[in-house]
This record gives C-alpha cells, sequence and structure tokens, in this order.
C-alpha cells in the first residue's frame, strides 16, 4: 500500500519537474551569455496557450508541442530583436514583454474560444501518453517511476547530459561562458558576441516554449489564465540557486517539484500540517530560499559578470 | 539640470501613435468599428470632468510609484519591486488603519499613511542593503521580494485579517477615521492625491537643486568616476531604494485609505510594473512623468469601460502597456538614427 503511495508520488515528482527543467535549461543558455531575460515568465503563458489551441482544434498534442516551441523561440527572439539589436535595457523590455503576454493570452484565449455563447470551459481530450520502455520500466521500483512517462521525460535524460557536455567540456560552452562574463573581451577575441546570443535565445526559447507547452499537453486538460503563475520566476530563483551550473540547477528543481507535488498529494493526508502552514507559504518557498541563500552564502553564487547588462560593439 | 529631449518626446508621440494603429487593429480582430472604440477609449479616458477626474485619480499611484523608482532608475539601480513594495504598504496601512480606529479622526489616517510608506520602504532595503554590501543584483532578489509580498498579502486576506462577514478575499472596511477625506463630494478625488501632485514639484527641486539630486545623476551616469570623489555609493543605493520603497508604500495607502477603503486580491494591478515604463517614458523628469501617469491613467480607465461596455476581454489595458514600450523603442531609434543622425548632422546609420 505504501509502496504505491510513494511509486505514485515519485512519478508526479518527475512530471511536475519535466516542464521546469526545459524552461530552467532554456533560460540557462540564455543567461550564461549575459541576457536576463525575464520575460520567460510570458513565454510560458504564450505557448501553453498556443499549445492548447493547437491541440485543440488539430487533435494532436504533439503538433501542440511542436506549434509551443516554435512560439518560444519566437517571442525569446523578439527579445533578441530589442536587446541586443534595438539595445533596449533588458529589464525594461522584459517587464513590458511579460505584460504584453499577460493581457495578449487573456484575450486571444476569450477570442478562439468565443467566450459569450460558450457555457462550459473548453477540454482536450488528447494528451501526451505515457511510454512504457520495454527492459527498463520493469526494472524494480525506479524503473516504473523513470521509464513510465511522457515522450518528453525522455528528452530530459538526453537534454541534461547533453547541457552539461556543452557548456563544461566543449569550445562552444567556453564562448557562451565568456560571452556572458565578458563580452568585449570576447569580441575582441573574435567571437562573434551576437551570432552566439541569437543562437542561445533560439535554443533557450525552442526550450523554454516545449517546457510552458508541456502544462496544457500533459499535465492538464483545459487552460487556465492563471496556470503558469509564476512557475517563470521561480525557474528563475532556482537557476540562481543553481548558481548557473545545469546540474545544480536541475537539482534544485527536482527538489522544488518534490515539495510541490508533496503539497498536492498529502494535501489530504496532512490537513492538519496545512492548515499550520498554508498554501501561501509553500509557493513563496522557492523564492524565500533564494533570497535566504544569497544573503547568507552570497559569495558563492556568482552570476555571470554581464548579466543584464548592455553590450554594444566598440566603434 | 535635469532636460527632456525634443527627441524622446517626438518619438514618444510616434510610438503612441502606432500604438493607437495597433489597438485599431485589435478592435478589428474584435469585429468593432474601430473609430468609434477608438473615440470612446479616449471618452471614457478623459471626455468629461468626471472621466478627468477619475483619471486624475487613477494617475496617483502610477505617478507616486514612477516618482520613486525615477530615483532609483537615476541612480542606475533597478527597481522592479515596486509590485511587492506596493502590497507590503497596503496591508500595513490597512491593518494600522484597521486597529488605530478608536483614535479621533484625523491621527489614524496619519499614522496609517506614514505607517504605509515605512512598510514599502523597509520592503525596499532588502534588495537594497542585499546590492549595496552583498553586491548581489537588485533585480534578481526585488523580482522574488514581489512574489513573497504577494503570496504574504494574500495568506494574510484570506487569513488573519480576513473580512468575517464577506465570501470575498478581503480585509475589513477601513474604519471612518483613516478614510482621506473627499475635496468634492461625489468624486473621489481626496487629499492623498493633493499630497501625491504636491511632490512633483518637490521632486523636482530635490533633483535638480540639492546634493543629493546631483550624486545619484553622477553616480548613474558613471558609477567609477563617483567613487574617485568620494560618493558613499552604498549608502546613496540605500536612500534611493529607501525613496522609491516609501512612495510605493504611500500610493498604495492612497489607494486602501482613499479610493478602495480595504485590501483586495489583486489591489495593485500591475502598477508597479507599468509604472516602471512610466518613469522611463517620462524622460526621468517629473512633469514628464505626472504627464505620461496621466495618460496612462486616462487609458487605464477608458480600456476598463469599453470592455465593459462593448464586450472584450480586460486584458487590453495588459496588452497595450506591454506594446506601448516596444513601439516607442522602435520610433525612438527610427527618429534617432534616421532623421536626426542622417538629415540633421548628415551622419550615415551606424
Amino acid at each position: 500500500m505504501s509502496t504505491v503511495i510513494i511509486y505514485d508520488f515519485l512519478r508526479a515528482v518527475v512530471r511536475v519537474s519535466a516542464p521546469l527543467c526545459y524552461a530552467g535549461l532554456g533560460e540557462l543558455l540564455v543567461e550564461k551569455t549575459g541576457m536576463l531575460n525575464i520575460s520567460i515568465e510570458g513565454t510560458l503563458w504564450l505557448s501553453s496557450l498556443a499549445a492548447f489551441i493547437i491541440n485543440y482544434y488539430y487533435g494532436n498534442p504533439y503538433y501542440g508541442v511542436f506549434v509551443g516551441m516554435f512560439v518560444g523561440m519566437l517571442y525569446y527572439l523578439l527579445f533578441g530583436l530589442f536587446s541586443i539589436y534595438i539595445g533596449l535595457n533588458q529589464v525594461l523590455i522584459g517587464v513590458a514583454l511579460n505584460l504584453f503576454a499577460y493581457g495578449s493570452t487573456f484575450y486571444i484565449y476569450r477570442f478562439v474560444f468565443e467566450w459569450r455563447e460558450r457555457t462550459t470551459i473548453p477540454s482536450v481530450k488528447t494528451l501526451m501518453d505515457d511510454l512504457r520502455i520495454p527492459f527498463l520500466s520493469d526494472a524494480p521500483f525506479l524503473g516504473g517511476v523513470l521509464f513510465n512517462q511522457p515522450i518528453t521525460v525522455y528528452g530530459l535524460y538526453i537534454l541534461i547530459p547533453l547541457a552539461y557536455y556543452l557548456l563544461n567540456k566543449t569550445m562552444y560552452g567556453l564562448y557562451i561562458t565568456s560571452i556572458g562574463e565578458n563580452p568585449e573581451a570576447s569580441d575582441r577575441l573574435g567571437i562573434s558576441v551576437f551570432k552566439y546570443r541569437l543562437l542561445c535565445l533560439c535554443l533557450g526559447g525552442l526550450l523554454v516554449g516545449l517546457g510552458g507547452s508541456i502544462f496544457t499537453t500533459y499535465l492538464s486538460n483545459i487552460y487556465l489564465d492563471q496556470m503558469i503563475a509564476g512557475r517563470g520566476f521561480i525557474v528563475i530563483a532556482l537557476l540562481i540557486l543553481g548558481s548557473w551550473t545545469p546540474l545544480k540547477t536541475i537539482g534544485a528543481i527536482l527538489l522544488y517539484s518534490f515539495i510541490e507535488a508533496f503539497q498536492y498529494r498529502f494535501q489530504a493526508l496532512f490537513a492538519s500540517l496545512m492548515t499550520f502552514i498554508p498554501y501561501q507559504f509553500v509557493l513563496m518557498l522557492p523564492y524565500l530560499t533564494t533570497i535566504i541563500a544569497l544573503t547568507v552564502i552570497g559569495r558563492k553564487i556568482k552570476p555571470p559578470a554581464w548579466l543584464g547588462k548592455h553590450y554594444t560593439r566598440i566603434k | 539640470m535635469v532636460t527632456i529631449k525634443i527627441v524622446n518626446v517626438v518619438s514618444f508621440f510616434l510610438g503612441f501613435s502606432i500604438l493607437l494603429l495597433f489597438t485599431v487593429l485589435l478592435f478589428l480582430v474584435a469585429g468593432l468599428d474601430p473609430l468609434t472604440s477608438i473615440h470612446l477609449l479616449f471618452y471614457y479616458g478623459f471626455g468629461s470632468p468626471n472621466y478627468l477626474i477619475e483619471a486624475l485619480l487613477r494617475s496617483v499611484p502610477l505617478l507616486l510609484i514612477s516618482l520613486g523608482l525615477m530615483f532609483t532608475f537615476i541612480a542606475g539601480v533597478w527597481n522592479i519591486g515596486a509590485e511587492g513594495q506596493f502590497c507590503i504598504g497596503a496591508i500595513v496601512a490597512a491593518s494600522i488603519a484597521l486597529y488605530t480606529a478608536w483614535m479621533p479622526f484625523p491621527i489614524p489616517l496619519i499614522l496609517a499613511t506614514i505607517g504605509g510608506g515605512l512598510g514599502g520602504a523597509l520592503y525596499a532595503l532588502v534588495p537594497a542593503y542585499l546590492r549595496a554590501v552583498r553586491n548581489i543584483n537588485e533585480v534578481l532578489t526585488s523580482l522574488m521580494l514581489n512574489y513573497i509580498a504577494i503570496y504574504f498579502v494574500s495568506y494574510l486576506i484570506l487569513g488573519p485579517l480576513r473580512n468575517p462577514t464577506t465570501n470575498f478575499a478581503e480585509t475589513p472596511p477601513i474604519p471612518e477615521t483613516a478614510i482621506a477625506p473627499r475635496i468634492l463630494s461625489g468624486y473621489r478625488l481626496n487629499y492623498l492625491s493633493i499630497l501625491a501632485f504636491t511632490l512633483i514639484p518637490i521632486t523636482l527641486i530635490v533633483l535638480s537643486k540639492t546634493g543629493f539630486g546631483m550624486s545619484i545623476r553622477f553616480m548613474g551616469q558613471n558609477p567609477i568616476a563617483a567613487d574617485f570623489i568620494a560618493i558613499d555609493r552604498k549608502r546613496l543605493i540605500l536612500r534611493t531604494m529607501f525613496i522609491s520603497g516609501f512612495l510605493a508604500g504611500l500610493a498604495a495607502a492612497h489607494e486602501v485609505l482613499g479610493v478602495v477603503h480595504a485590501v483586495r486580491q489583486g489591489i495593485s494591478s500591475s502598477y508597479g510594473y507599468i509604472s516602471i515604463g512610466i518613469a522611463y517614458f517620462g524622460g526621468l523628469h517629473p512633469i514628464g512623468i505626472f504627464l505620461v501617469s496621466l495618460l496612462a491613467a486616462g487609458i487605464i480607465n477608458g480600456t476598463r469601460l469599453i470592455c465593459f461596455f462593448l464586450g472584450i476581454p480586460i486584458g487590453l489595458s495588459d496588452i497595450l502597456f506591454g506594446a506601448l514600450p516596444i513601439f516607442v523603442f522602435i520610433s525612438n531609434r527610427v527618429v534617432e538614427r534616421l532623421i536626426v543622425n542622417r538629415l540633421i548632422y548628415g551622419r550615415g546609420v551606424q
């Protein structure tokens, strides 16, 4: 009995963490090059809505995921256009793009689904299926947890080592890190700052879009306005906790997902505990932990030195 | 001296006109007659004395927050935590008002106003301290603190401070003794709003005539040179953030004690975020900020009313405020590079 509960719970942890892991890796790639894209929140909103609409009308969640990825990439490239080429302050444009995303998702959702005539909440019947991997899923206990999941989770098993390898062991990773630390010096060494920043925005946008679309193609069959509810900012917080390294970030995301899944699963079980610790404090936890961690071990958490600063080529 | 550049003014209006074209597009998508809708948007914004006074009232929180942000932005400190400071200010003002209700009339009002301001200011000191002493990016910390404040307020108004007589998530109504009296009966403009407008000349003087204003401008333009003339950067960061948080808290006190008379879920309808744009587009100058915040307030009121009357989803004002910076900045670049550089100075596009 109790093993079944724990088994279910661990599967839920993996499930909840998948979109955050994608978004975290995408944003990590972007922040490594020294761009602080706080419009990750808006990107998640837009891509989850796009995926939902496509899934609703075409009845195939995988189309939804693809379109969500594309939307994510476009929104990240829009950020890149303003921050790299027009040279706006990244914080300002991030806030503006977030507001734009909040408003436009609200607007688009109501127009696409004819909010005045409709009486029921639109829901989709097609969600991504769990794919059971033949031999691995038969392994005792963890086999079912790790290898009986949708295809997006398997994507992560490839992506996380790949991101680690790319950032730590290859020349490109070194380029990306050096751009984030000192774009001027990198430019003088012949590394094309703008090219790498755009490339990272493309890749990062694809990953964040993928993360956002998982919300409406796997986790839930309806779309809600407050669905993302600040998870983009949570990802930024967890990125700080992971001190901008892929493995530590994934660790932080798993820890957060553990708490989130715990809160959903055992709300009824530990009702007395939940009245003692209201749910708002659970939502607050990643932010509070980040602030406390920054205060206590702030010296050990070193962001890319040019994070959030604008870079223009020396004339 | 603090100046407003003509290029920026021109490009703001150019960007604003592009925004209006974009709005027309949105109305067409919604299947409405665009010209009537645009007319209604401005009519509900500024069209009659009643609507104009409502716009003035709405502009007060925007004005206060962006006046505060102005100091931090001039000093080169990116405080995006105004949303959180606003929330904390609101809840502090409301609780002081609720617990001092037994005192005679003006005392609870004054206490709650100052308390709201101080609440916001102390909350702003957290990212300021981390930036000044620990050298931690204030953008990240103030962003995190926004959400901490929002959830904390949400906890309070659903839990300990909840109004027991209604089903909504809100505090009990503010007692009579703490409500800011209205200037004209029938209009919601109150004496706290007047206080806000008197801050425009005060901030202008502080900015252009005092050593403090001088040193924050110096620091914003060249932080390294500021060290050489012995400007204490840490102290200035703390001070500007304190002012910014105080004004955000004051804005919250105005909303709670003067307009809404309670703290509700979503009392700050992204004022903190919109004000970042307002401070920037007002050219970091108090008068510019006043004009832009009045315009923004009219647009907020106008979009809310046309959304209500014409049956469009209320997401319109967020879309417009998200799109405004984009258009204004594009037109700014176009004006600067194509017109000023090429036609006036005869330089090519860089």
